[in-house]
């Protein structure tokens, strides 16, 4: 045997462990989320939505939306926060010094006013140049201030609220109507325990809507968005539902997430500067209950449905997921103390491995997995085997559970799925590691070295609008 | 040996896609079911929608027609009556309902609490308790598993509409520790002399309960409890405390101004915030010395109350105007200022 021989048994071998363990895993939090649907499929979700829609049973919510030349969408998202049915509520937009007719489109649309406001500053943020107060909508405000990010925003927003949990929701997306009374279930019927809620952030390229409502279910023509939409579907129904159930959960999307105001305000509120600050939030809140040794939860829900728009080009998508996997690495890296630390219990002894070795550094080996693939190939012999194997492996990681997450979200959601988009997205995932799969690995190691070499990058995604509305004025 | 781990995974893979093709074949059909479900029960509702509305709102004008026949008939039926047992408050209407169920549903949902899927079970109990279906409370207690908190409850919640006796004994014995908010939801069907007995057993009772029971008392508003709920602000537990000042200041009512003035020098804010929202109930001649200390309260949301509260009375704008040249509190300044704006604009 030559270097060469040892070089490629090695990376061999390792790679396929690698695959191995990821697909038991996998394998794991599938089972483990199939458990927890199987148990509540069919049960009657109306009937707990009817007894916590009364402000009585429920705790009040100030919905934050930071928004940043959100134009296009801010209009329609605000919409839909009006038309959610939860009791008691008030909305803070945050308009972050947009350089476009953000602030001028909500003056107009919902008649804000000037007002003053005493702010009680709880968490550090930038000033706040002017509030302003819809004449239409008595709950609904707006926050104008001076640009300073996503963080900076929220924690106006968490300054200015005056309820004991805050919602954070992007101003793109748009809310189902039940969402928030869904979102807040766990935390009303746990007395505390549960700090933070995430919801389900699905796409919503492709549906018809209207004035935040959504009018009609349907999937994009688009084969990258539709690549997305069955990875989001991977992404929280089997991961997060597995991790949320052991408390284990480090990601709850930004784009639709519960919080208790104390508990983050405890916790030093968003960190500013992070990339993802969403993310950077649940650690802290972590580390801090830990530290305070109390029994709190973070938890998935997965029924309250948040509409998110999807990039459509690869340029955008680019962007995005080197930003997120920047990100993602930026909060592990931080927090690196917590790793394999058994003070931190379940999140620093399996968390913090999984985020780090099958999120974190798994691009590389998978991306290796590719180009070993190539290079067996033209070596032949024994390494042919080995790459038809690997491709085995990826065939099980890629297709099989791309199918299975798909075939699930269709069966958790019986009554509105359609079959020909069912069909479509199967035979889509059969091409997934041929394509999406290999592309998304390289953006998420070019975000890897963006983070090694501390290169930042404040990524903007361009907005076509996902109501039928917008998609006219374009 | 590479031969061999090929070959296991092809097969992995074969057994895996075939599992999702199955699975794909059975959702198809699963989904076609629906739709046809989905027609029948418009159907049912199209075809009965006069007659339901003469069955509710005219007396002796039952038509068989409305009885169901099969499943989705039944599934029809409980929508219209949860539309309107949701949507409309008329005792004639519902108790016509509960009189339908009793007699032409009750079959269906004691078939219901004896499936092995834990959802058809729980949603047969849902439905018992809307339709007041009193005669199958026996086979919902035999039918739940007692270590399942879900179940225990939803039974507890059908006692606390239909058999309240039993729901108090029950509730005393049961060792689950529901939140506030399932509290609450079973206190809300009790009547007020119902929760006066219950207060009376209040240290037999978990904390979420007490605290929710003082919640709901408060909320049904009665005066003949405002004694026993004043017993309660000498309790040694902050939060029963906090609880009863909040319920007594939603009630509105305030017997002896001197019962709350000890909570202007207590030391845990939150009584001091709610002895300040309590002293709206009362003029301003009685309450201006012991709201302008709030005023310049140490915490923030106590000041803040205190500045709403006195601008709320007549002669609170004036007053502040003067507390605003007489003090050097830059906060207290600075709160009062903020109110004084906001009535300018609401002015």
């Amino acid at each position: 045997m030559n270097i060469l021989d040892y070089l490629m048994w090695f990376f061999g071998g390792l790679i396929i462990i690698y695959m191995l363990l990821v697909i038991v895993t996998y394998g794991l939090m599938f089972f483990f989320a199939l458990l927890k649907l199987r148990k509540e499929y069919r049960l009657d979700q109306t009937e707990m939505d009817d007894t916590y829609i009364d402000a009585f049973y429920s705790k009040p919510v100030s919905v934050i939306i930071p928004a940043y030349n959100e134009e296009v969408g801010i209009v329609d998202s605000i919409h839909s926060l009006l038309s959610l049915h939860y009791p008691e509520f008030e909305i803070i937009i945050i308009n972050d010094g947009s350089t476009d007719r953000t602030q001028e489109m909500v003056i107009e649309h919902f008649q804000m006013k000037k007002i003053e406001k005493v702010i009680k500053m709880e968490v550090p943020a930038s000033p706040i140049i002017q509030i302003y107060q819809s004449q239409i909508h008595p709950n609904c405000y707006l926050v104008e201030k001076e640009n300073g990010g996503k963080a900076d925003s929220l924690n106006v927003g968490i300054n200015v609220a005056r309820y004991p949990y805050f919602c954070s929701v992007d101003g793109d997306s748009i809310l189902e109507s039940t969402s928030l009374l869904r979102l807040m279930k766990p935390i009303a019927l746990s007395d505390g325990e549960v700090i933070a809620a995430g919801g389900n952030v699905q796409i919503a390229n492709g549906m018809n809507m209207q004035l935040g409502s959504i009018l009609e279910t349907n999937l994009s023509k688009n084969y990258l968005v539709t690549m997305q939409i069955i990875e989001y579907f991977r992404a929280f129904l089997i991961g997060r539902i597995t991790l949320s159930k052991f408390n284990l959960v480090l990601i709850i999307s930004g784009a639709f997430s519960v919080f208790s105001k104390k508990w983050v305000v405890e916790a030093g509120g968003y960190t500013k500067n992070m990339i993802g600050e969403d993310m950077e939030l649940v650690v802290k809140l972590h580390r801090y209950i830990r530290k305070k040794k109390e029994k709190k939860r973070i938890e998935f829900v997965e029924n309250p449905v948040c509409w998110t728009e999807a990039p459509e080009t690869m340029a955008v998508l680019r962007r995005q997921r080197r930003r997120w996997h920047q990100g993602l690495l930026e909060s592990l890296w931080n927090h690196k103390t917590m790793t394999f630390n058994p003070k931190y219990g379940g999140i620093g002894l399996l968390s913090f491995p999984y985020f780090w070795l099958i999120e974190g550094l798994g691009p590389i080996i998978e991306l290796g997995g590719y180009i070993y693939i190539v290079f067996a190939f033209f070596l032949g012999d024994i390494y042919y085997e080995i790459a038809i194997l690997l491709l085995l492996a990826f065939v099980i990681y890629g297709v099989v559970f791309s199918i299975m997450a798909v075939l699930f979200e269709a069966w958790s959601k019986n009554k509105t799925f359609k079959v020909a988009d069912l069909i479509r997205m199967v035979l889509l995932s059969f091409t997934e590691i041929f394509w999406y799969r290999p592309i998304t690995l390289i953006w998420r190691c070019e975000g890897l070295l963006n983070f090694l070499v501390r290169r930042r990058e404040w990524g903007k995604m361009d907005r076509k609008g996902i109501s039928s509305k917008e998609q006219e004025s374009i | 040996m590479i031969e061999l781990s090929i070959q296991l995974i092809l097969y992995i893979i074969a057994i895996l896609l075939g599992f999702c093709g199955i699975a794909m074949i059975y959702l198809i059909y699963q989904r076609r079911y629906e739709e046809r479900k989905k027609r029948e029960m418009e159907e049912y509702i199209q075809i009965t929608k006069v007659l339901w509305q003469e069955y509710f709102l005219e007396d002796d004008r039952f038509n068989v027609t409305l009885i169901p026949k099969n499943k989705h008939q039944i599934l029809a039926v409980e929508h219209i009556f949860l539309s309107n047992l949701r949507n409309i408050s008329n005792p004639s209407i519902q108790q016509k309902i509960y009189t339908f169920a009793q007699m032409y549903l009750k079959e269906y949902y004691q078939n219901e609490l004896k499936s092995r899927n834990w959802s058809r079970k729980m949603n047969a109990m849902y439905r018992i308790a809307d339709f007041h279906i009193k005669e199958l409370i026996g086979i919902c207690e035999v039918s739940i598993n007692h270590k399942h908190s879900i179940e225990v409850f939803q039974v507890l919640k059908i006692y606390s509409i239909l058999e309240k006796e039993k729901f108090i004994q029950e509730l005393l014995l049961c060792n689950f520790s529901f939140s506030e908010s399932e509290n609450k939801k079973l206190f809300s069907y009790l009547e007020v002399e119902m929760l006066q007995r219950l207060l009376g057993k209040m240290e037999k009772l978990q904390p979420a309960a007490q605290y929710a029971l003082i919640d709901t008392i408060a909320a049904k508003g009665s005066m003949d409890v405002i004694e026993k709920l004043e017993e309660l602000l000498v309790s040694e537990d902050i939060e029963i405390r906090i609880r009863t000042l909040r319920g007594l200041e939603r009630m509105g009512v305030i017997r002896d101004i001197e019962t709350y003035i000890p909570f202007v020098n207590s030391s845990i804010w939150e009584e001091r915030l709610m002895v300040a929202k309590i002293f709206k109930h009362a003029p301003l001649t009685y309450t201006a010395e012991h709201l302008e200390k709030l005023l310049q309260d140490s915490n923030w949301w106590v000041r803040s109350q205190a500045a709403s509260t006195i601008i709320e009375d007549p002669r609170g704008y004036q007053r502040l105007k003067e507390f605003i040249a007489t003090t050097n509190d830059q906060y207290a300044i600075d709160m009062a200022n903020e109110v004084l704006e906001k009535r300018k604009r609401a002015v």
